[in-house]
């Protein structure tokens, strides 16, 4: 049976800095929040984003990189963004089992290591900054083509990748 | 290694590749640094491989070109693209290139260049002359003048 590669970090609260969403760890420091861009593109063309032991196996290591942000207490969430934080259940990912934190239909991730001071942004049309407001993936170009019942039974899928 | 002659072409698929916009500003390789660049009339342009090819071929996992790829990740993928054959390169350099063929049906199917068997690609955001925007850890990374050859897996091309 397939064990938890690694838990995830313990957060404290998040934080919204320059419009970009951090999660604060137990050492008080904020790591950047990152989104799946793709997802914008599934939603518009009926496709899913199988979680990430799906992926292909050359890119493990790639995906690898961005780990499921854990859920947090209503209490430990500011009430700025509390109406806007679901979560998912990563059914199917033995890996990384733990309930996952959505924001705006976006599932978070962070990078283990990474601090503010050592973002790294560029990666073109991949992961890309959470940021504070950002439109639904469901919501392409101010108009929200898909609902989260549409009459599909198979769609939206249970748990949206990686 | 020396450089391989270019492949002679059907009628056939030379009117299929016709079709395709191969770019004919690639004239040559120079290095920056230590980093391989294909010098263009406008300046030299960063070169990319992928890196999990290494252990992909060392696996026996074959990598399928784009076409053949999970459909979010085609968007991304479609940013780097194929570096063409590049006929007219001379010099050191030169002596490392290589040719594969890529898949007939998809949408680069140009023969594609390769670099001590490494298959080279462009990142399609990149300025001339500008520093090289498109390294994505663990994907992509610019090609240096240094770095081991790919070992030989016969196969005929690698993707993505």
């Amino acid at each position: 049976m397939t064990q938890p590669a690694q838990p995830p970090l313990d957060f404290l609260t998040l934080t919204v800095f320059a419009g970009r969403l951090y999660a604060i760890n137990r050492a008080g420091q904020p790591m950047p929040l990152y989104v799946y861009a793709p997802l914008r593109q599934a939603y518009a063309g009926h496709y899913d984003v199988p979680l990430a032991p799906q992926w292909p196996p050359y890119t493990a290591d790639f995906v690898a990189q961005y780990v499921p942000m854990p859920v947090l207490t209503p209490e430990q969430l500011p009430d700025t963004l509390e109406a806007d934080i679901t979560q998912q259940a990563r059914t199917g990912d033995p890996e990384r089992p733990w309930n996952q934190m959505v924001y705006r239909s976006w599932p978070l991730y962070y990078v283990p290591g990474l601090d503010a001071s050592g973002t790294n942004d560029a990666q073109p049309a991949m992961f890309e900054p959470a940021r504070d407001g950002m439109d639904p993936p469901m919501v392409q170009n101010s108009d929200q083509k898909d609902t989260l019942d549409d009459g599909d039974p198979g769609w939206p899928p249970g748990v949206w990748g990686p | 290694m020396p450089p391989e002659p270019p492949r002679t072409l059907s009628a056939a698929r030379s009117r299929r590749l016709a079709r395709f916009p191969v770019r004919t500003d690639l004239l040559g390789l120079t290095v920056l640094g230590e980093q391989l660049h294909v010098t263009t009339p406008r300046g030299p342009l960063p070169l990319y491989r992928f890196t999990p090819l290494q252990a992909a071929v060392l696996c026996g996992e074959p990598v399928p070109y784009a076409a053949g790829w999970p459909e979010h990740m085609k968007l991304f993928l479609y940013r780097y693209q194929p570096l063409p054959t590049l006929p007219h390169a001379t010099g050191p350099h030169a002596a490392h290139l290589g040719t594969q063929p890529r898949d007939p049906t998809g949408l680069r199917p140009w023969d594609q260049s390769t670099y001590g068997g490494w298959p080279l690609y462009l990142f399609l955001h990149d300025q001339p002359g500008a520093a090289a925007a498109g390294e994505v850890t663990d994907l992509f990374e610019v090609m240096l003048v240094g770095q081991p050859a790919l070992p030989p897996s016969g196969a005929p091309g690698h993707g993505p």
